[in-house]
């Protein structure tokens, strides 16, 4: 029985993705109706590729019904979005003639990388450091904080995506855009997730830990999977670089998601979406500010 | 004093895992050092230095030279800019650790140094005079600062565990000893 998701949404971004993450994986066959989408953003992409590869894993044969608006095709062609969706997603129509269409007409800065090895992280954040600087002329001192927090949740990716025993192949994905006020870094992998990396250190084994007091508690209190002082400082450090910046801060992983701005967290309960999502709005002033 | 540069690793020191690399390298160094001798770890020229990175290759060696893994030995950072310092600060203050940065180490005054790490107002005002003279026996330590020999006797013993001064026991012609307390950046 095919089972659509169908409560159409017009913008893909962070929250409004809650409404597509179907709530019953029991189902051999998944359709995700996206014709009436007229808006994504990198977090929307990035979650949407997640999405799909975390129901290709379950076995889950998924039909997306692509956007009707030409802007958001194009958007999705030059985001790398039919490259990184798994091949075995079925889609409504043919997308084959995006490829010719020119990549990146305004110049704006849309960079998508893959990650999959610890040891590519730097020159994936140099890369999209140099941009920023470079072409956006954007202020060196606060880029390089930037890249702290670029580095930081990257190297989770190999780090923290598989578990010593499983045979997942640590892969994630990750998208960078600017806006007109802000610049937005999202990235995702459809790996064990938060609570399970936690799980794997004894210490936490015996607490009542769901997926959003996992997500909290590495917030707050630096909970990580390695039973080593100094771990687990990582995540804490990009929460206090985003908010020195007043900036938002979402995590998002399996069914848990955290909500961070102006020292505040907010914690949900959302839909099972594999794996872990993060994303971070940055305001553009703090990079075009002389010094921070 | 020992150089480590550690621009060969580039201008951005960013994974645990190039910090790990890193760790194994300046052990190494420590481990060819005589006792006494202190190894400067150059970060001048140093764009942006990761928490990740600052806790595997400069905090964990820190922990193992207060503990004395390596014997009586230290460590300096030289680093002219106080952006690349703050992720370092925030690794050492979760392990309660605490570092001696100089700016130029060719001009070493007063102001050409600073600590970081644990912050405690009343050792940093011990190494501040420790510095200041070079060398110091802790009776005069204690008759500067105003405070008790007993009191004096556990800030330098506390700053010494830190690895941010040296210390000399020595044994007077009387029976008794006293502790010659040095500052590590003058040496």
């Amino acid at each position: 029985m095919k089972v659509p998701i169908n409560k159409t949404i017009e913008e893909l971004k962070a929250f409004t993705f809650e409404r597509l993450v179907p709530i019953n994986l029991r189902e051999k066959n998944l359709e995700i109706d996206l014709r009436s989408v007229g808006f994504v953003d990198p977090y929307g992409m990035v979650s949407l590729i997640i999405l799909a590869k975390s129901l290709s894993l379950k076995s889950i044969e998924v039909k997306i019904f692509l956007p009707d608006s030409q802007d958001v095709l194009n958007y999705l062609e030059r985001m790398d979005f039919f490259k990184e969706v798994p091949s075995c997603i079925n889609f409504d129509k043919d997308i084959s003639y995006l490829q010719y269409n020119i990549r990146n007409p305004s110049e704006s800065l849309k960079e998508v990388k893959k990650i999959c090895r610890e040891e590519d992280v730097v020159d994936i954040v140099d890369t999209f450091a140099n941009i920023l600087v470079t072409r956006h002329r954007f202020n060196r001192q606060t880029v390089n904080k930037f890249s702290e927090i670029m580095i930081e949740t990257f190297q989770n990716i190999p780090q923290h995506s598989s578990s010593s025993t499983d045979d997942y192949e640590p892969e994630g994905i990750a998208a960078i855009q600017d806006y007109k006020d802000h610049i937005y870094l999202a990235l995702g992998d459809a790996g064990i997730g938060i609570k399970t990396s936690l799980l794997q250190n004894p210490r936490y084994r015996r607490m009542a830990l769901d997926d959003t007091r996992a997500i909290a508690n590495v917030l707050k209190y630096g909970f990580s999977r390695y039973d080593v002082p100094g771990r687990g400082g990582g995540l804490q450090r990009v929460l206090s670089i985003v908010t020195r910046f007043n900036g938002q801060l979402l995590i998002r992983s399996m069914q848990g998601l955290v909500f961070a701005r102006k020292g505040k967290m907010k914690c949900f309960t959302v839909g099972n979406v594999g794996g872990t999502l993060i994303g971070i709005r940055i305001p553009k002033q703090v990079f075009l500010q002389e010094s921070t | 004093m020992k150089v480590f540069d550690l621009k060969r690793y580039g201008p951005t020191l960013g994974t645990r895992q190039q910090g790990r690399q890193a760790q194994q390298e300046i052990e190494k160094e420590i481990h060819n050092m005589p006792y006494g001798e202190k190894l400067l770890l150059d970060m001048d020229g140093i764009d942006i230095i990761s928490y990740s990175f600052a806790d595997e290759a400069i905090a964990i060696i820190i922990q193992r030279l207060t503990s004395r893994e390596y014997g009586n030995k230290f460590i300096l950072i030289r680093c002219s800019a106080q952006d690349p310092l703050e992720a370092l600060e925030v690794a050492l203050e979760r392990r309660k650790l605490a570092v001696l940065i100089v700016k130029n180490q060719k001009d070493l005054s007063e102001k050409n140094w600073t600590c970081i790490g644990i912050k405690k107002d009343h050792l940093n005002r011990t190494l501040e005079e420790v510095i200041k003279h070079k060398k110091i026996r802790t009776v005069e330590l204690s008759q500067i600062l105003g405070i008790s020999l007993t009191n004096c006797n556990n800030r330098t013993t506390e700053l010494h565990r830190l690895g941010l001064i040296d210390r000399e026991r020595v044994n007077d012609s009387s029976g008794g000893i006293y502790y010659i307390n040095k500052s590590i950046i003058d040496g």
